[in-house]
């Protein structure tokens, strides 16, 4: 009797369900105000979750390898005002842009070093490359913000592709699909499932465990430079106060989209679908005009409820197998 | 930042070591009884409370001293610029002592960032233990800094709060939030012929700016018998992005938005991107009003984007409040709430020199 079908839907439970969250959470606020059900509001919700989006999808990967990113504000910062000083000095946006990738890439690799050869525990490296980092910002610009980034830079990332359809969400789902892709379909994704499920057993089978956690954590921080850069365009001045508790945000979509602290699990469609509903709450309360201090109660209770769902289901698989088996 | 950093880390090398030496005595006898962090303390309330101008005239020069003093200012976080520019003026008004033969210094420190409540109390009983004549005080929040407030008062040393008020200052130097938020209000109205529909952009929820600037501007309409009507308001933490977002969100669902009051200047900037999305027209179809005059809102300002912003002068409210802190050790008697000016900026005036917007003038000492 199991068919395709349900194995499935078995295999994406957790998405759906995030998903069924998702649209009740759509549901209730139309209800409240029709207004909320407007394809302009709704392309909001996609374009308001893309920084904590790109964020989010990093920390996935840092999560899945069952280690955390807490530098990811921080790494935002320093791409902001890196990327803000050489955007001014009217140097071509896309090589702002390589060189906003590299220094991502680099910032990332640099925690990974710290855990995989310093074997410092992630949440304390990336506790410490947190504070470091966002010293880093301060020095760069001398605590000022970089003001009047130029147009080309701005556009590379804010054109409107379709009405309400910014470049930046494209990137986003283009980072989306080629990283679910990377996780999914390849070597590199296939290791870091199995580092978070047993770093041990993945060590004794011969693979350079450090080598595809360092990726990992690269990933996060590319991830981060490029939610600084889109942060950068979006408000056309660079702030090195900025991205300062976005980290917990990020962790919190990955969370919700299904992310286990324990590693080993986590999708980049259920971490898309867990900042889509977090910014589908926030413009809600926004929309219905409702305190924000409701705001932290329910992404918190979207939290425990996401990850009840996930204890109620496993217990009704086995519930159900073991009924098959008598 | 880093100058400032390594200044402060010579300045408080040279002073710890000049009080190890135990050389200078910079306490000075006030014969006055400290006020008590027991006690609920909201200058609103005060019934004393004047203008800095009022207090200028009414006690004249500045006395003259012949010993030495040392002042300890600590402000909530170098990172934002209205306390770079405070501290900034905090050694105007040194520099100044010291041309007229006071010998009067001031070293300024801050907490990393505006979240770091507990290094803010670590700071500020060192302070306290190298025994400064006068603390110059700004905390991150109403409470993280009353333990070693009392610690002070046991140390014989005087508490001035500048800017941010909290239980326990002896002095309050600061504007008056409630005040700026009139000013804004009362500005919106002028511009809205007396009707249509506004929203605010509120800061962090923890401290009385927040809670006061809101609330100014929201019951100033009701009391002048305006018909513009706060139709939505939301906390944004003083966060640029925050604000943005919150404002998109609001243009789509208020068609007929007139107005976009920020409790201060960086979240006004985020509104400005969002207006601006939203394909609207500023300074015609909108107003975008912040607070505090910081460089960034000038030249927005001077664009013509963001529309005016209640500018506080931190660096003459800086200067104000040690000018204040430095008559009352030397025996004035001065009143514990010193309102300093606020003033809007529009298109009109903000090409001025903040000298002039502020009607500003040296001290006179003896």
């Amino acid at each position: 009797m199991p068919s395709e079908f349900t194995n499935t839907i078995k295999r994406y439970s957790r998405e759906l369900t995030i998903f069924v969250v998702l649209l009740l959470i759509i549901a209730v606020f139309s209800v409240q105000n029709p207004m909320y059900l407007d394809l302009d509001n709704l392309l909001d919700i996609l374009e308001q979750a893309s920084i904590n989006g790109f964020l989010a999808i990093g920390v996935t990967f840092a999560i899945i390898t069952s280690g955390i990113d807490l530098s990811v504000g921080s790494v935002m910062a320093v791409s902001i005002v890196a990327c803000g000083q050489l955007a001014v000095l009217n140097l071509p946006p896309p090589v702002v842009l390589v060189l906003g990738l590299l220094l991502g890439i680099v910032l990332g690799s640099l925690n990974g070093l710290l855990i995989t050869k310093m074997k410092l525990q992630p949440f304390i490296a990336t506790l410490g490359t947190n504070s470091i980092l966002r010293g880093v910002a301060y020095l760069i610009t001398g605590g000022w913000p970089v003001l009047n980034i130029p147009r080309p830079f701005r556009n590379l990332f804010q054109i409107e592709m379709l009405p309400n359809i910014r470049l930046y969400t494209v990137y986003l789902i283009l980072a989306a699909i080629v990283l679910a892709f990377i996780l999914k379909k390849t070597s590199i994704g296939t290791y870091i499932y199995a580092i978070g499920s047993n770093e041990e057993a993945t060590r004794l089978s011969g693979i350079n465990v450090d080598r595809y956690k360092i990726i990992a954590y690269a990933i996060c921080g590319l991830m981060a430079a490029v939610a600084g850069m889109v942060m950068l365009a979006k408000l056309g001045t660079g702030e090195p106060t900025a991205g300062q508790g976005y980290e917990l945000n990020a962790i919190a979509a990955a969370a919700i989209g299904g992310a286990s602290l324990a590693g080993g699990k986590g999708s980049i469609l259920g971490t898309v679908l867990g900042a889509l509903t977090l910014s589908a709450l926030k413009i809600g309360l926004v929309v219905i005009g409702m305190d924000t201090f409701y705001q932290y109660i329910a992404t918190g209770l979207i939290i425990v409820v996401a990850a009840y769902f996930e204890v109620i289901q496993a217990k009704i698989s086995h519930f159900l197998s073991r009924r098959a088996q008598k | 930042m880093s100058w400032i950093g390594k200044t402060i880390m010579v300045a408080l090398f040279a002073a710890s070591t000049a009080w190890s030496c135990g050389a200078v005595d910079y306490s000075v006898n006030m014969e006055k009884e400290w006020a008590s962090t027991d006690d609920a303390f909201d200058p609103l309330q005060a019934p004393d409370a004047i203008t800095f101008e009022e207090m200028r005239k009414q006690f004249g020069a500045i006395p003259k001293y012949s010993g030495s003093l040392r002042f300890a200012g600590n402000v909530k976080a170098f990172e934002n610029v209205v306390w770079r520019e405070i501290a900034n003026g905090y050694v105007g008004l040194a520099d100044a002592a010291r041309m007229n033969g006071i010998d009067l210094t001031v070293d300024t420190t801050s907490p990393q960032g505006e979240n770091d409540e507990e290094g803010q109390l670590t700071i500020l009983r060192n302070q306290v233990r190298q025994g400064v004549t006068a603390i110059l005080l700004s905390p991150i929040s109403d409470g993280n800094c009353l333990p070693a407030v009392d610690a002070a008062h046991r140390a014989n040393i005087p508490v001035f709060s500048v800017n941010n008020e909290f239980d326990g200052a002896d002095w309050f130097v600061g504007p008056n939030a409630l005040n700026q938020g009139e000013i804004a209000a009362e500005w919106v109205n002028e511009k809205l012929g007396g009707s249509g529909k506004v929203a605010i952009v509120m800061g962090m929820p923890k401290t009385g700016v927040t809670r006061n600037r809101t609330a100014g501007f929201e019951q100033w309409f009701g009391k002048n018998g305006s018909d513009v009507k706060v139709i939505a308001k939301q906390n944004a933490d003083w966060d640029r992005s925050r604000a943005k977002d919150i404002a998109q969100t609001w243009l789509k669902v208020h068609k007929d938005l007139k107005a976009i009051f920020c409790n201060n200047d960086v979240m006004a900037l985020g509104v400005v991107e969002a207006v601006k999305e939203a394909g609207l027209e500023l300074n015609k179809d909108i107003y975008v009003v912040g607070c505090d005059g910081q460089a960034e809102a000038y030249d927005s300002i001077r664009r013509n984007e963001m529309a005016a912003t209640i500018d506080s002068f931190p660096c003459y409210e800086g200067y104000m409040g040690a000018e204040v802190a430095l008559r009352a050790v030397l025996g004035q008697k001065i009143p514990r709430v010193i309102w300093t000016p606020c003033k809007i900026l529009d298109a009109t005036n903000v090409n001025n020199e903040a000298a002039v917007n502020v009607g500003w003038t040296d001290p006179k000492f003896e």
